[in-house]
């Protein structure tokens, strides 16, 4: 697609609205892997780069569950329940001993844990042909649209939306208006004081990683009807969930959605209009929605929901 | 009620207790006095599971309690204000108290317990919503008691109630740490700077240098005692 080609953003008023409601769903895919992020962040200071691949392993699994005919809500409910187990299991045994290291130390320790479970899904699952396709979630296929007076929308768009906000309810419900969410919350934000008030902190540190890669397996599933899955599959999508992460504030689950909504627009929108003569296009897509990111660091470095990191010496 | 023995505790290959030895009786103030690196801190950690003993026992109700998790001993009815008070500042004035009674399951009794703690600090009640960082000092000393005593302790643990607070404030903190003595029963294990206030408060007192104790007796005497008062009273 070239510049005679591209539509002009003023004179396409449907089209502009089709993309800006792909990208609230595409975006909420980011903003679910980037919830799970912050979830991690914000109560262990620990980075999770393998966030992604340990969606794409669990994922996997459910392909093959779909593979020996296993209803998709059915197998939905299984990869949710593996995956939480995947993520307490992760950070009992590999994150809990390096607690206490340097930050440098648990990063490279994430990103063996991306490596480890990027070859081994393609170890498992790279036998056959790859990329696999996955099934849309039974509310509507990824081919199908549902046509409204002013924008079209793919029907797997559509369960994309209903099941972020899903995710996002109860989570909200959860952190809000539970003990156990309460206990979580102050977990995240002083360890010690928590374990005077008798929270069994290490208990909650592990539940906290199970949600996020609960989250993160919920974007695995929704994301792969669409990108096809191999061992590539959630490259992009890390990157851009990093980037809502980082966009939104870093310690705050509402900034994260809200970071991942605005990239997967503006990703959206760049990649398809011209803007005058200035067509970017689908190849800079990316570059151009990780500009904006800057840009708002720039001017608000803490993010847009962000706290100021205080630290008492 | 609290029976400490030769107790002794590190903070890596740094030495803080050498062998101390204490008794809380029942329904009592006691006060642990000296100077910063005493030792008496550190104390109140490895009483409330903070702190990993080297060696020693601490008895509580008769139980030992020296090898138990902070998270147990809250539930057996210690409860400790700690040092710096250690509030989630993020979190509101209420989700504090809440967390205070997060041992308990007896919902309806935690509801009561919420308006008579906050009958003691009438302040709290009227800041419910607001974030505890954005509470002054006096007030945020006062949460922290306030969400120790959410957990019914039998025993508290209050690590320098008066550190950094206008005197008029750490009078009115004594009063109600007297109040609760008397009135709830609360045990009380006192740490504090201030030598004056702490032995007017407490019946009993002991002296600790360079983690050891130096002198136990009761606070008529301590007062009269000439060490301590050239070393703590000042004068």
């Amino acid at each position: 697609m070239d510049l005679l080609l591209a539509p002009q953003i003023w004179d396409n008023t449907k089209l502009f609205l089709d993309q800006v409601v792909a990208g609230v769903a595409t975006g909420s895919i980011y903003g679910l892997v980037a919830l799970a992020i912050v979830l991690i962040y914000r109560s262990t200071d620990v980075i999770n780069f393998a966030q992604g691949e340990m969606a794409l392993f669990v994922t996997f699994v459910g392909w093959s569950l779909v593979q020996a005919d296993v209803d998709y809500i059915f197998m939905f409910i299984l990869v949710l329940a593996l995956a939480g187990a995947l993520g307490a299991f992760v950070e009992l045994t590999v994150i809990r001993p390096v607690e206490n290291a340097p930050v440098l130390n648990i990063v490279i320790v994430t990103l063996g844990l991306f490596t480890i479970f990027n070859s081994l899904a393609l170890f498992i699952w790279g036998q056959g042909e790859l990329p696999k396709s996955f099934p849309a979630t039974p509310i509507g296929g990824e081919l199908d649209t549902f046509d409204f007076e002013l924008f079209t929308l793919r029907q797997h768009r559509f369960a994309i939306i209903i099941i972020a906000c899903g995710v996002m309810m109860a989570l909200y419900f959860l952190f809000n208006h539970t003990k156990l969410g309460l206990a979580m919350r102050a977990t995240a934000h002083n360890q010690v004081a928590a374990r005077l008030m008798g929270i069994n902190v290490g208990r909650m540190l592990m539940l906290g990683w199970a949600l996020a890669s609960m989250a993160g397996a919920v974007g695995g599933m929704l994301v792969a009807p669409i990108i096809f899955l191999d061992g590539t599959t959630m490259f992009r999508v890390i990157l851009y969930a990093f980037a809502a992460a980082v966009l939104g504030g870093l310690d705050s689950p509402p900034g994260a959605i809200v970071g991942g909504i605005a990239i997967g627009i503006t990703d959206n929108i760049v990649r398809t209009f011209a803007l005058g003569p200035i067509f970017i296009g689908p190849d800079l897509a990316s570059a151009a929605a990780l500009l904006i990111l800057v840009a708002v660091l720039l001017i608000k470095p803490t993010g847009l929901f962000g706290h100021q990191a205080v630290r008492r010496v | 009620m609290l029976k400490v023995r030769d107790l002794h505790a590190a903070y890596g290959p740094i030495l803080a207790l050498e062998g101390i030895s204490i008794d809380v009786p029942e329904g009592g103030i006691v006060t642990l006095l000296g100077s910063n690196g005493a030792g008496k801190t550190t104390t109140l950690k490895v009483i409330s599971g903070l702190l990993r003993p080297l060696s020693g026992t601490i008895e509580f109700m008769g139980k030992p309690i020296h090898r138990r998790s902070a998270e147990d001993i809250v539930s057996m009815g210690i409860s400790h204000v700690p040092e710096g008070r250690q509030l989630f500042v993020e979190l509101s004035v209420m989700e504090n108290l809440r967390l205070g009674a997060y041992t308990r399951n007896d919902k309806a009794a935690v509801k009561t317990d919420l308006e008579r703690v906050m009958g003691y600090f009438p302040i709290l009640a009227e800041r419910r919503e607001q974030k505890a960082g954005s509470l002054s000092g006096g007030e945020q000393q006062q949460l922290a008691i306030a969400r120790a005593l959410m957990s019914r302790p039998r025993l508290l643990l209050l690590d320098e109630p008066s550190l950094g607070l206008a005197p008029l404030v750490v009078r009115g903190i004594f009063q109600i740490i007297k109040t609760i003595n008397r009135e709830e029963g609360v045990t009380i294990l006192l740490v504090e700077q201030d030598a004056t206030l702490a032995l007017n408060a407490a019946a009993f007192g002991y002296v600790l240098e360079t983690g050891r104790v130096v002198i136990a007796d009761e606070s008529a005497r301590l007062r009269e005692d000439e060490n301590v008062r050239r070393s703590y009273l000042g004068y």
